[in-house]
Parts: C-alpha cells; structure tokens; sequence
C-alpha cells in the first residue's frame, strides 16, 4: 500500500540550527506498509513520527530516496478538528472538517446527525464552536474524524479524547475502525498502545529506522 | 509539466465551502457584519471627496460617482491581492493537517472579497443609477470589465501565495507597492488630467484601464474600449496558468516552508 526507500525529508529554517538553515527531520526510512495489517510507529519524542506520517499521506515529498503511495486507494491522516473555524456552528464546522478531510458533501450530510448525536452535543451543535468546552471540541472533532472511512487509516495518537465515559466511547470506536481489515499505521510512544493494537512494528529514531518486524522484536530493541 | 485539471475540480466542494465559511467568520466577528462590505470602500472614497473634492477644489461635476467606482473597484483588487498573497501562511496549520492543493488557498481569497465586491457594486450601480446617470445599453459590458478584473485578481494573487511563504517580509514590499499603486492607478484623476509624457504609462496600468472601463459604461453610458480589457483578460490568463503550474510545482514543499 506505502513503500519507503530511504526516504529523507528536509525543513527549511529560517534561524539555523548548528550552522545550518536546512533540517533533516526524516535521514534514512524504508518501510512497507502491507494490505489490511496494523502497523505501529513507535519512537521517543522527535524522532520524526510526525514527519514520517505526512510523508505517509501524501502532505509533504520526500527531498531524497523514493515514496510509492498506492494511488487507488485513499490514505488519510486522521487529524482532530482540522479547518474548524471558531465562529461557525458545530454543524458547519463538521462539514468543513469532513470535506477537509475527503468525505463527499453528500455523504457528510447522511451523517450529520450521526456525528451530532455521537458526540453528544445536543443544541449545542448549531451553536458556534467558540461557546464549546474543550472536551465539547474534542468530541466534535472525534466524531467527524469516525466518519472517514479511508483505505489506509494513519493514526497520530488520537485513540481517547474527553472525558472519562467519552474516552471509553472512543477508544472502542477507534478499535472497531482497526478490527475490520482496514490498513491501519499507528504512531505512539507507549509500547503497550503498539503491542496490544499492532501486527507489526517499526522503530524510528532520529529520522533514521533502527528496527522492524513483529513487535516482539522490535519492542525487545527499543526497551533495550 | 501536466496540470492535473480533475484534481482542482475534485476540491471544488471544497472550495465553496471554506469560501463560505470564510465569509461567515468574518461577518460573525463583527456587530454589523455585511454591512461593512458596502461602508468600507465608501468611507474610503469620501475620505479622497474631502482631500480632492473640497479641499484642492476638483472642478469635476461628477467628482464623487467617479471616486465611488474607482475606490470600490480598486479595494476589491487590493483586498483580493493582499488576502491571496497571505492566504498560503495563514493557512499554514491546516496544510500539514491535510493535503489539499495548495491553488484552492489564494483562490477561495480572492472568491471571498469577489462576493463582497459584488454585493457593494450592486449597491453602486444602483445609487449611481438613480442619483447620476440612469442605465443605457452600454451595462451590458459590465460582466466582462467585472470578469476580466476578477481574472487579473488571481493573476496577481496566485503567484504572490507562492512566495510570501519563502520570503514573509514580502507582505510588507505588497503593501507598499499597492500603496503606490494605489496613487498611481487613476482613482481620483483619470489618465487624461496627467502630462502627456506620463500618459503612455498609465495606459500600460491594468487597474487604470479597468477603471477607465467602469467609468465609461457606468458614468459616461459608453461602451468601454475593447483592446485594452482585452489585452488585460489574455494577459492575466497567461499569469494565472502560470501562477497555476508554479503552485503545483510548489504543492508538496511548501508545508515544509511554511511553519
């Protein structure tokens, strides 16, 4: 579904870091991701897990080695909230995101009642966003996300948000997104987020894959 | 390079929408919302009435219809060309969010203060309609003088998105430029007011013959002069398709710009 050979990418800076205005935030990555499996991206903090997943979906090239995407099928990052403008309605905000994130506008109103009632916010979501509370905005954004339904799902740490029972809510939500067959790449520092979701792992650090293979293996090396 | 045309008409939905949610921010931040589309072109135009009309004393009878259509035309150029040129690094938190062609940023800007433009002039014609020269035939070129125009909007706006993210002090180089522009351009004294060694060059200033345009059908019931819009219309198209290969190029590096 997604190959990297070698891939690197690089960021341009406007103050320079060690004399330099060029960062590689990604140096050397090669990895597979393989039809209908879970892979997880584990990895300390700026090891280039967020680089790495933009360059997974497509948001950013790669400066040198080689990224195939498979073109026939819709990879998508799964981001909360993306687009959402404070003044709009929870309902306006919920088509902006949907079609910011590939639904069709036609799908998205199907499910606008869906996404209002999972969210449980009631009167609310004809309410403009900046009256929300925090976990009312997080919800929101949980559950227009719920609605995209890509090929290849890649996951940057959002598996619960809200409050405790929403969180429940989400994280058995998110674990029936990954149960069916779909392709699934999940990034996380916590190890046992990879080892009970994940077939499969890869280990990156400093823009560089350390390890890969089942996650076993791969967690015995990077606990080591 | 191949322009992929079905990828632009795919994120059309998309391009109404964040237009419209555009739109509906701005008119929610403020108490009286639309109105300010019509008011702030006017209050710029009675600002110029004051300076040139009562003060230097303009001999013009026709003084304030002729600043109205020149500030309203001009504000919807300047807003269209400031907002593009911004609109890629306004953006820039979305962009890493999501991949979305980069075109639709400085398009939906310039959509956005086309349809404030569009409610304001209708008002315009209107008030000009009524209070100085009634409607002849020659409205009927209206649309294309308002579509040419709209057409150099992007012409300018698109390529302009492209570098403020490489270069952001360029925001300030566009606001002096337009500044000057904006002195240059004819908004309050028309190309045949200037000696004649300058007149040449105003007559090579797109704004100065758009605005020309609008006065001859609006002020005068004339039919505007053809070659020039013409000649501004083919001129913008090429810089558009340009600005348009240039974006794509830029599609998947400028997240990496822009943080």
């Amino acid at each position: 579904m997604i190959t990297l050979q070698q891939a690197g990418v690089c960021y341009r800076l406007k103050r320079k870091i060690a004399g330099r205005n060029r960062y590689w935030a990604l140096n050397d990555i090669s990895l597979e991701v393989r039809k209908g499996e879970t892979l997880g991206i584990l990895g300390s903090n700026g090891a280039g897990k967020s680089t790495l997943m933009k360059l997974m979906a497509g948001i950013v090239a790669p400066d040198r080695g080689a990224v195939w995407r498979d073109p026939d099928e819709k990879i998508t990052l799964l981001s909360l909230g993306v687009g959402f403008e404070s003044n709009l309605t929870g309902r306006e905000n919920a088509i902006l995101s949907g079609l910011l994130l590939g639904l069709h506008r036609h799908t998205i109103d199907k499910r606008l009642d869906k996404i209002r009632d999972f969210a449980e916010l009631g009167e609310f979501f004809e309410q403009p966003v900046y009256m929300y509370s925090s976990g009312m905005m997080a919800r929101l954004g949980f559950s227009v996300a719920m609605e995209v339904h890509p090929d290849v799902l890649l996951l940057d740490e959002v598996l619960s948000v809200g409050d405790h029972s929403f969180q429940e809510k989400s994280a058995h939500a998110i674990r029936g997104l990954m149960a069916s067959d779909r392709t699934v790449v999940l990034i996380s520092h916590d190890m046992k987020t990879i080892s009970d979701l994940c077939d499969r792992a890869v280990w990156v650090e400093r823009g560089v894959t350390k390890a890969s293979g089942a996650v076993e293996e791969v967690s015995a090396q990077y606990l080591a | 390079m191949r322009l992929n045309w079905l990828k632009f008409y795919r994120y059309s939905h998309v391009v109404r929408y964040q237009a419209y949610a555009g739109l509906r921010n701005e008119i929610a931040r403020t108490y009286i919302g639309v109105m300010w589309w019509l008011l702030e072109p006017t209050l710029g135009a009675l600002t110029l009435y004051l300076v040139f009309g009562i003060l230097l004393n303009s001999k013009r009878a026709d003084f304030l219809p002729f600043l109205l259509v020149g500030t309203f035309s001009w504000q919807w150029f300047a807003g269209s060309v400031v907002g593009a040129a911004n609109s890629i690094v306004a953006k820039s938190s979305l962009m890493q969010q999501v991949y979305l062609p980069k075109v639709i940023f400085p398009v939906v800007s310039v959509l956005n203060n086309t349809w404030k433009f569009l409610f304001a002039f209708s008002v315009l014609i209107v008030v000009v309609s009524l209070a100085h020269a009634p409607p002849t035939w020659a409205y009927l070129a209206l649309p294309a003088v308002i579509f040419a125009q709209f057409l150099l909007n992007l012409a300018i706006g698109v390529p302009l998105a492209a570098w403020i993210p490489y270069f952001r002090d360029g925001s300030t180089v566009i606001s002096a430029v337009l500044m000057l522009l904006s002195f240059i351009s004819g908004i309050f004294f028309s190309p045949n007011q200037v000696p004649a060694q300058y007149q040449l060059a105003m007559q090579l200033n797109p704004m100065t013959i758009l605005m020309t345009a609008y006065r001859d059908i609006m002020l005068n019931g004339a039919w505007p002069q053809w070659p020039p819009l013409l000649a501004v219309a083919m001129g913008s198209l090429l810089a558009l398709l340009a600005g348009f290969v240039l974006l794509d190029r830029l599609d998947l590096s400028l997240p990496k710009v822009s943080t």
